[in-house]
């Protein structure tokens, strides 16, 4: 597909390229176009290899790449978003009925939408559950009161012009994970997937947020933040009210204690201590 | 027995040891056994009590055993209310609200994660208020979070299983704290402030907003 196949009457081409899907910043697809907003970002862009081309907003002046696409626009999201409609209904993707296994045990104050929704075998789902569209939640997981599966990202998209568009990806919950009350799973814009491996435990008061993906085993306390397109990897541990930036990706096996924010990767079997995340093995015997 | 994070981490040194690790994995399954019968059983001997006097929303979801409500109480909306409570008079509990939920307490040998059931409840004394979306956790082993009389909490805390609060304290909001923590008379604790578990802090004293707590805290400090 060619940008130029997509364009409106607003927008302006510096270079046309072909691209194979629209994805957020973070994400893992490749060859995708990617909204930006700043020159924080554009800076970070131009180190990725995966991305095909940026939608630039108008203000800003337009950098010298070559072999990537650029194009104008007075709202990049929005833009972006408006491709990826015309993309979906070019594959004309089916909406299907929920499936409920009847060995589920719902409370009857729980919201469940009626489409593309699937439920398996032994879930409970507890008091007030709101679980919006495009959800898969594997068997015998169990999902505590007052949370909310598939919530629209609040992020810094929140705009009044995106009212006619809906979030279009998913959510998957695999076998085993056990939800307590007041979390907060958001569903991404662009066509991803946010995963929650087997066995997981996840704690009150926890939002994860588009796109995050967090793998088998791992455990997440309470009040916890996981940033947009954020990866923890297995078997790891984070602490009580720990923030993680978004893109930030977490190795196997590592401890986040308490009251840490997490804005650089980190790699396997590390420790994580303070609110000036160090790695602690390279400083071993200077600070305790 | 008064368990110290020394204690704990030789506990778990153990853990990791594959024979010895796999008995205790056995230990706590057949405790969830015996935890799950105490249940069955208290549902069919403990019943509900609410007073006429108590305003509760009709949206609010209050468990068919195991509750007790006082007089002249206030729930919010969406409040979810779990067996072994007890509500003393006074209270004024808000919003979403949700109370006696099962902590987090998780036995962890190589890729098995294993919750254990927690048989112990909430004790909420009288005229206390509690801000809208808190979660307080029920208590773990048969023992109960406690949360002493005219104390304020304020909105999205989470207070762990098996705490102590005394009376008069003032909790802000979005404060977390961890399981098996005490806390004394007429404490005051900062927005945005963590507590970790299995620490004392003393009566009389004040946290600033935004501090980690990961030591005990003496008397009268600030």
């Amino acid at each position: 597909m060619m940008i130029s196949e997509f364009i409106e009457s607003e927008d302006e081409i510096v270079h046309d390229t072909s691209f194979s899907s629209v994805g957020h910043l973070h994400g893992k697809n490749e060859k995708r176009l990617v909204p930006i907003n700043s020159t924080q970002d554009l800076n970070y862009a131009i180190l990725s290899e995966t991305i095909a081309g940026y939608i630039i907003p108008e203000t800003m002046p337009i950098p010298n790449i070559t072999g990537k696409g650029i194009l104008l626009s007075p709202h990049p999201i929005r833009t972006a978003l408006g491709i990826q409609k015309k993309i979906i209904q070019n594959f004309k993707i089916p909406n299907l009925p929920t499936r409920i296994h009847p060995s589920a045990h719902i409370h009857p104050s729980a919201i469940i939408s009626d489409m593309n929704i699937v439920i398996q075998k032994n879930v409970e789902i507890n008091e007030n559950v709101v679980i919006n569209e495009n959800s898969i939640i594997e068997k015998n997981s169990i999902i505590g009161p007052n949370t909310i599966i598939g919530s629209i990202p609040k992020s810094c998209y929140a705009d009044p012009i995106l009212k006619d568009f809906n979030p279009c990806g998913s959510i998957r919950i695999k076998q085993g994970v056990v939800i307590h009350a007041h979390c907060c799973i958001e569903k991404p814009w662009f066509q991803d997937t946010t995963t929650i491996g087997q066995r997981c435990h996840i704690d009150n008061l926890v939002t994860i947020s588009q796109g995050a993906v967090v793998d088998d085993f791992s455990l997440i306390t309470a009040n916890s933040e996981i940033g947009e397109y954020a990866t923890i990897g297995k078997d790891c541990w984070i602490g009580l009210r720990t923030s993680i930036q978004p893109g930030v990706k977490i190795g196997d096996s590592c401890y986040v204690t308490l009251g840490s924010k997490v804005t650089k990767n980190i790699g396997h079997g590390m420790v994580v201590k303070d609110n000036w995340a160090i790695k602690r093995e390279r400083f071993k015997g200077i600070i305790t | 027995m008064n368990l110290t994070i020394s204690h704990i981490r030789e506990i778990q040194q153990y853990s990791e040891k594959p024979i010895f690790g796999f008995i205790l994995y056995a230990l706590f399954f057949v405790y969830n056994l015996y935890g799950s019968f105490i249940l069955q059983f208290h549902k069919y001997t403990r019943k509900t009590k609410i007073d006429p006097s108590a305003i509760i929303h009709p949206s609010a979801c209050i468990s068919p055993w195991g509750v007790h409500i006082g007089k002249d109480v206030i729930i919010g909306e969406k409040t979810v209310i779990k067996p072994h409570t007890t509500i003393h008079s006074g209270a004024i509990i808000r919003d979403q609200c949700v109370i006696g939920d099962s902590g987090y307490q998780i036995y962890r040998y190589k890729t098995k994660r294993l919750p254990i059931i927690h048989t112990g409840g909430v004790l909420i004394s009288n005229d206390i208020h509690i801000g809208p979306n808190t979660c307080i956790d029920g208590g773990l082993f048969g023992k109960i979070t406690y949360i002493g009389p005219r104390s304020m909490i304020g909105e999205q805390v989470h207070i762990g299983h098996n705490i102590w609060i005394g009376s008069d304290s003032i909790i802000e909001e979005k404060v977390t704290i961890g399981g098996n923590t005490f806390i004394g008379e007429k404490v005051h604790i900062g927005n945005n402030s963590v507590i970790s578990n299995r620490i004392n802090i003393s009566s009389n004293s004040i946290l600033k907003p935004g501090t980690i707590a990961t030591r005990d805290i003496m008397d009268n400090t600030a």
